[in-house]
């Protein structure tokens, strides 16, 4: 009898949460826009937190600006190839999202080295051959230290920093960053949790349909 | 009542014989050691999650050509003495692994004690199909001593 009541409030609990949990279609189609904002009164338009402009070197040396994900959505993350502790989970998990969308010409990946000193173009060919991953679709870039830093934190709004107390000496966040193709932050998700992965590749889907349907319209 | 009692330590004692972790062998082992064995496993696993899966992963699938594998790895499995070294002070040379070579740096995890070294060292050749038994603490003593 115990058991009956048991099932019969965790059946009404999973209920309840389903009901407030599941978004409606409306809002299933359209994912949130991260950052400040403000009106801009020339443009009689509302201007969003935006990706900064760059410019780093990838694992082949081609240099990678804005212009190279034009027209792309993109996962931006922060390691360092060196790293003891959270790199190799973001990297597998990051990998899951490459596979999936590698054929697709609108996604890309951009992965950070925040220890350029090490982390030379050689190097990072190296590590993106060995990870078994092709530079059209995933960029490994180095370049300015304190560029690449600057980036982290004004731009994509994580943490990553020197520290010497952490091991490897460097800190940042596991989060994954996607952008859309106006430049702007759609989501963060913690790159080390397979789930939080997984709403990512979902998110990405749903801002490709979404894309779409902007395009035919 | 009485009996009751006397099933559920019959049950009990039966439960350590037939653990979830053993394998061939383990077989042989006492029945002390049996069950320090089973401590071993639950907290290997526990340190292999902590200090070991970030990289190696937790199915010990390692990363692709970055990461080697645990899983069903020759080089690991052909020395055990030589994975309590790695495991304590670190790798930072080229080795090949099931035919692959791997050159990324293992850091050392000097703070590790030698039962923590035997119980994740126990946990690693009795995970994924291993089955190479109880590796005690004294084992670990005698040979991390000869570590180069």
């Amino acid at each position: 009898m115990k058991r009956v009541i048991k099932i019969i409030i965790n059946s009404l609990f999973v209920g309840g949460f389903y009901s407030c949990g599941a978004p409606s279609s409306q809002e299933a189609a359209t994912l949130p826009i991260y950052g400040e904002r403000h009106y801009d009164v020339q443009l009689q338009d509302t201007v969003y937190h935006q990706i900064a402009d760059f410019s780093f070197v990838n694992q082949d040396s081609s240099v990678v600006t804005p212009a190279t994900f034009e027209d792309k959505i993109y996962v931006a993350d922060f390691f360092f190839t060196s790293c003891p502790t959270i790199c190799p989970v973001m990297k597998k998990e990051m990998l899951r999202v490459y596979e999936e969308f590698k054929d697709n010409e609108q996604v890309a990946i951009l992965s950070h080295t925040i220890d350029p000193e090490y982390d030379t173009v050689g190097l990072l060919h190296d590590y993106a051959q060995r990870l078994g991953v092709d530079s059209d679709t995933w960029h490994f870039v180095t370049g300015d230290k304190d560029k690449i830093f600057d980036i982290g934190l004004k731009s994509y709004m994580v943490t990553a920093m020197e520290d010497e107390e952490a091991p490897g000496g460097l800190i940042h966040s596991g989060a994954f960053i996607l952008v859309d193709k106006q430049r702007r932050i759609r989501g963060t998700y913690d790159g080390t949790v397979a789930e939080q992965v997984d709403v990512l590749i979902n998110d990405i889907r749903r801002l490709l349909q979404k894309e779409e349907r902007m395009a035919s319209s | 009542m009485k009996l009751c009692v006397l099933v559920s330590i019959c049950c009990f004692l039966s439960g350590c014989d037939g653990g979830k972790f053993q394998n061939s062998a383990t077989q042989n082992l006492s029945r002390a050691d049996k069950l320090h064995y089973e401590q071993y496993m639950i907290q290997g696993q526990q340190l292999y999650a902590t200090h070991c899966s970030n990289c190696h992963q937790p199915d010990g699938t390692g990363l692709g050509q970055l990461i080697p594998p645990l899983f069903q790895s020759d080089y690991m499995l052909s020395d055990q003495s030589r994975t309590f070294c790695v495991i304590k002070y670190g790798l930072n040379q080229e080795i090949v692994v099931n035919g692959e070579v791997y050159n990324q740096p293992m850091p050392a995890n000097e703070q590790l004690t030698n039962i923590e070294i035997a119980q994740i060292a126990t946990y690693i050749y009795n995970s994924w199909g291993h089955e190479q038994g109880y590796i005690p603490v004294k084992k670990v003593a005698e040979e991390i001593n000869k570590c180069q």
